[in-house]
């Protein structure tokens, strides 16, 4: 009964999650699920405004309005949205060099921001040329800021060829004006009477030379005319961020995506290009009406469009990715792995016979946390087309799954909380991990060409990262026994324990083992030799040798119990050296993982891992010879 | 037993729940973002209307049947002057099976015929119809041209094939076998 009110809670609680979600964001999600390509793949653009924003200001929801809100005033309204607080800055030398006045946050608008920006300009040149590891950190994220600074500038341009523009047509040009339109300000309608304005401004000139004093209000008028329309021209060169029309020509070299002005620029619009900039136009009229029903239908227009001149869209992927962003299963999963953890930790403590329904609790958000962590990674298979795991993040998220599932399958056979216990923590443990790596902000990426391989990455890499969850595990289970050496009465069925230990270690030498030869045929296939002492292969080896000389050290009965869990437990260092340890050190062929700014942390990890290994392996000799006194 | 079931059962059923987030459509399920055109991927041009720098009123359509330019240029467009000549001279190669629609960009039809006539361009040729594009309607609306000069390819069945943007030697044999291809079919 109590369990099942347990997943009726949980069931509740997706329901209000979506429910919630798609009730405070209608109107922002209909333009969320609109396509761009961004970064070498099809994406909604809710995915593009989360990951920008978190590019500019570190999270992905702005004023309590979600990324595509506030994506859509950076578009739609320019003039608003150069007001909006959006860029942290939290070095204070950098604020004090931006001459930016002291505030309780840290946060500054563009308008703000610009003249710092240009004042800066010669520093960040400077500091471009350096070397990165002869930066400051000031001069790191001055070169941060100015890259934001230029991705904001070129958002707030993006439609400025279908805004309304603040210009005023000269009275001279208002009969060559095009007057059927209806957005007569609009960049697209005025650059019809560009060239008129621009024969007007040579005669002017001609006439009166280029000193603007000596011109009538009439002729200043039209040479300031020409003088806009050309600056907004020079303005949106190379804006090509928003890449969001496909293209009508060179199919035959592949259908490409264009911004709005760079489909102009490039010369590559045509009559199939005029529905979306129509819609654009629909959209940007509505959107400063607040005009809702006017800016759905535009929406819906350009996604009618876009599907006539490329009908292999998928519209559901779309969606999918963007319930995803929404309501991340991963994000869940990680939450019912702290309930796991805290229902058998609780269990362990004893408190199992006062609240029989902890195990319940346990048992089932594990396979909730399993089950939502697996659905997670099939998304991103389906969205992504190739098997799960290409990147870090991918591989700590498949760990983290492969943990779970594992901890849930042990559990089955044993039902003693100990590895829910385990599998929970290496989850959460992972998660936090997920959480933290830097990484790009959309965490959906195009891999590199060298390892865009089905086979290889459903082969190889699935069975190494497999092997690296076993490991784990079997190191969680070495702590937890080595524990329990610690302790003058052992839990019970320690020695089925350490029967499972052998089995899981033999299962994690063999994973890793089968992975690494796979690896190296890989190699052979890409690069043309089988090993080549690169540190990521060093890694791999180093994991199997290290189990290897362990389960041979036991077999010939070389190690007392306390040294062999000891030994296993290292097993976690071995592991993050081989699985991250070697991307830091950015050399060897593996460029495509090369990792910065988990030094810090992995140090830590290792030393507290070496502290906390060496004091339970002290404590459990220490128990162990009072024993054998005490015997 | 009975009640690991119903837990996979609702586990399944909440997958399904989150999955009918997902409205359906009869679009297939792209296997790259990137397409390769075939023929039936190419669209066909717009009809329209114009008058021609002599005042005859015609349309797109009534040159069906013949390999068709669009071209857009403009007199004080410098590529485009450059381009002209060979774009004249292919025309005259061609006179059967290719048909050049020239629409000037200028500020008035005077300036652009003008134009042609200093350079003793024949206004009344069969297979080059010059024109004046009022209000810039089918440049900049219909085709979406921003950078002049520009050609537009257009098949026998006026399919647009090809777009040529900026100055286009029409001499060059890369272009001329490029062309041959669709003159040489019926």
């Amino acid at each position: 009964m109590i369990m099942i009110r347990f997943i009726l809670s949980i069931i509740t609680f997706f329901a209000l999650s979506i429910s919630a979600a798609h009730a405070s964001e209608f109107s922002a999600a209909l333009i969320g699920s609109l396509p761009i390509l961004h970064e070498g793949r099809v994406k909604p653009i809710d995915t593009f405004a989360r990951a920008t924003l978190k590019e500019i200001y570190g999270r992905d929801s702005f004023d309590n309005k979600k990324a595509v809100e506030w994506l859509a005033t950076t578009l739609f309204d320019p003039h608003a949205a150069i007001s909006n607080a959006v860029f942290r800055i939290e070095n204070l030398e950098l604020r004090h060099n931006l001459n930016l006045p002291e505030r309780k946050r840290a946060l500054y608008s563009f308008a703000e921001l610009s003249p710092g920006l240009n004042a800066t300009l010669k520093d960040v040149q400077a500091a471009l040329k350096k070397d990165s590891k002869d930066l400051t950190s000031t001069e790191r994220e001055l070169i941060t800021l100015h890259k934001n600074g230029v991705l904001y500038t070129q958002l707030l341009r993006t439609f400025s060829l279908v805004l309304p523009l603040n210009v005023s047509i000269p009275t001279e040009l208002k009969p060559f004006t095009p007057q059927n339109t209806g957005n007569e300000n609009t960049f697209l309608n005025l650059k019809k009477i560009e060239q008129i304005a621009l024969t007007k401004t040579k005669e002017i000139i001609a006439r009166k030379g280029d000193d603007l004093s000596h011109y009538s209000p009439a002729e200043l008028s039209i040479v300031s005319f020409s003088y806009q329309l050309q600056l907004l021209q020079n303005a949106a060169e190379r804006n090509e961020i928003m890449r969001i029309i496909p293209s009508d020509w060179n199919k035959q070299d592949g259908q490409e995506w264009y911004s709005p002005w760079a489909i102009f620029q490039s010369g590559m619009a045509g009559p199939d290009t005029a529905p979306f900039i129509n819609d654009l136009k629909q959209m940007a009229t509505a959107y400063l009406e607040s005009d809702q029903q006017n800016f759905d239908r535009a929406i819906d227009d350009y996604t009618t469009h876009l599907l006539n001149v490329n009908g292999k869209i998928s519209l559901p992927k779309l969606k999918m990715e963007m319930m995803i962003n929404q309501f991340n299963p991963y994000n869940i999963g990680f939450f019912l792995a702290i309930v796991t953890f805290i229902a058998s930790s609780l269990s362990l403590a004893g408190y199992a016979a006062r609240a029989p329904w902890l195990h319940s609790i346990s048992s089932t958000a594990l396979l909730g946390g399993t089950l939502l962590q697996g659905l997670y990674i099939l998304y991103r298979i389906v969205i992504l087309e190739r098997p799960p795991v290409g990147t870090l993040y991918e591989s700590i998220i498949f760990v983290s799954f492969a943990a779970l599932l594992l901890a849930w399958i042990c559990e089955r056979r044993n039902r003693d909380f100990i590895f829910a216990f385990l599998g929970s923590l290496a989850a959460i443990a992972l998660g936090l991990l997920s959480f933290n790596i830097p990484s790009s902000q959309d965490s959906m990426i195009v891999l590199s060409a060298v390892l865009n391989t089905q086979f290889w990455l459903a082969t190889h890499v699935l069975c190494i990262t497999l092997g690296y969850a076993w490991c784990i595990l079997v190191a969680m289970l070495a702590h937890f026994m080595l524990w329990e050496l610690t302790k003058q009465n052992a839990l019970l069925n320690f020695q089925d324990r350490l029967k499972s230990l052998h089995t899981l270690t033999l299962i994690a030498l063999l994973l890793t083992a089968i992975g690494t030869i796979l690896g190296g045929i890989w190699a052979d296939q890409s690069w043309g030799r089988f090993w080549g002492w690169d540190p990521k292969e060093n890694g791999a080896l180093l994991i199997v040798l290290w189990l290897a000389w362990i389960m041979h050290a036991q077999l010939g009965k070389e190690f007392s119990r306390a040294t062999l869990l000891a030994l296993l437990s290292f097993t976690n260092i071995i592991v993050a050296m081989a699985w991250i340890g070697v991307n830091l050190l950015g050399v060897g062929l593996h460029s495509y993982g090369f990792t910065e700014g988990l030094l810090a942390g992995l140090g830590a990890f290792t030393i507290l891992e070496i502290g906390l290994v060496g004091w339970l392996w002290h404590n459990a000799n220490k128990q162990t010879k009072a024993a054998d006194r005490e015997a | 037993m009975k009640r690991n079931l119903i837990i996979i059962a609702v586990i399944i059923f909440l997958g399904l729940g989150v999955y009918a987030f997902v409205p359906t459509s009869n679009t297939p399920i792209n296997p790259s973002p990137i397409s390769t055109a075939t023929a039936q991927d190419l669209s066909r041009a717009p009809n329209f209307t114009f008058t021609s720098i002599d005042g005859k009123e015609r349309s797109l359509n009534e040159f069906s049947g013949k390999i068709i330019l669009l071209h857009f240029w403009a007199s004080w467009c410098p590529p485009c002057v450059v381009e002209l000549p060979s774009l004249i001279k292919l025309a005259k190669d061609h006179p059967d099976d290719l048909v050049v629609l020239a629409f000037s960009n200028d500020n008035d039809s005077e300036i652009a015929a003008r134009f042609l006539s200093k350079r003793s361009i024949n206004l009344h040729s069969s297979n080059i119809i010059w024109s004046w594009d009022k209000d810039k309607k089918i440049t900049y609306d219909t085709f979406q041209t921003m950078i002049l000069p520009e050609t537009i390819l257009l098949t026998r069945d006026l399919k647009m094939v090809k777009k040529y943007v900026g100055n286009t030697d029409w001499s060059a044999p890369a272009i001329r076998a490029e062309l041959n291809e669709f003159l040489n079919t019926k």
